[in-house]
């Protein structure tokens, strides 16, 4: 995963039942976005992480993670 | 290009995008051809009149204009541009904005170097410049559009 970052949001989402495309209107961010960032290909910016957090009603810190 | 009005922005903008990610390589080798086409022109005649660079001006606007804003004509539908100009697509854009940015000025290097020992044509070496840089603009957006969709 790019930069050691680690993320729960494909995880968090599909507890939720949510689509990539249903979470990316919550967020407002395209469905690719959500791809890749799920995919660890794109490292979000603070605000797009909070709002994903927001998003998922989930602490931050609870959906990224940095790896080893 | 018509999006239907029943979709949401988030499947607008969706959909656009694959449609756009379809169509790029189809208008970069377009913009290749018409660029070898000039190419040729200038340097078998030695300039190139002013009605030759039509062609040439409007795919290389065409091309810019979609990797600058995401589409032609995305003003009709703002909500849309939340979606197709996020994060993830600036990143892409500056990505291949500094791709483009080496190209022409390695390309700007190699052509006065050459110049040192080859009758190098001022209109041929601009046009290679621009025509090369925005090909690789381009070229780089369109692969990590793709890329990004494909996933």
């Amino acid at each position: 995963m790019s930069e050691g970052l680690l993320n729960s949001i494909r995880e968090a989402r599909s507890a939720r039942g949510w689509t990539q495309a249903e979470l990316a209107e919550r967020v407002g961010v395209s469905r690719k976005t959500i791809n890749t960032v799920e995919n660890g290909v794109f490292v979000p910016s603070t605000i797009i992480a909070l709002k994903l957090a927001q998003a998922l009603e989930m602490p931050v810190e609870e959906l990224f993670s940095l790896g080893d | 290009m018509i999006i239907g009005k029943h979709l949401s922005d988030e499947e607008a903008a969706e959909k656009l995008m694959r449609h756009r990610a379809r169509w790029m390589p189809v208008l970069i080798l377009s913009l290749v051809f018409v660029q070898v086409v000039t190419a040729i022109k200038i340097y078998t005649t030695g300039q190139l009149a002013t009605g030759g660079w039509t062609g040439w001006l409007l795919m290389i606007f065409l091309v810019l204009n979609i990797v600058a804003t995401g589409a032609p004509g995305l003003a009709r539908r703002p909500g849309m541009r939340v979606y197709i100009d996020d994060e993830l697509t600036i990143s892409h854009r500056s990505k291949a904005y500094a791709i483009g940015f080496w190209v022409m000025l390695l390309l700007g290097i190699a052509l006065l170097v050459t110049s040192n020992w080859y009758v190098v044509y001022a209109q041929l070496a601009l046009h290679s410049v621009v025509g090369l840089g925005a090909i690789a603009v381009a070229t780089r957006y369109a692969m990590l559009e793709r890329r990004a969709l494909k996933q």
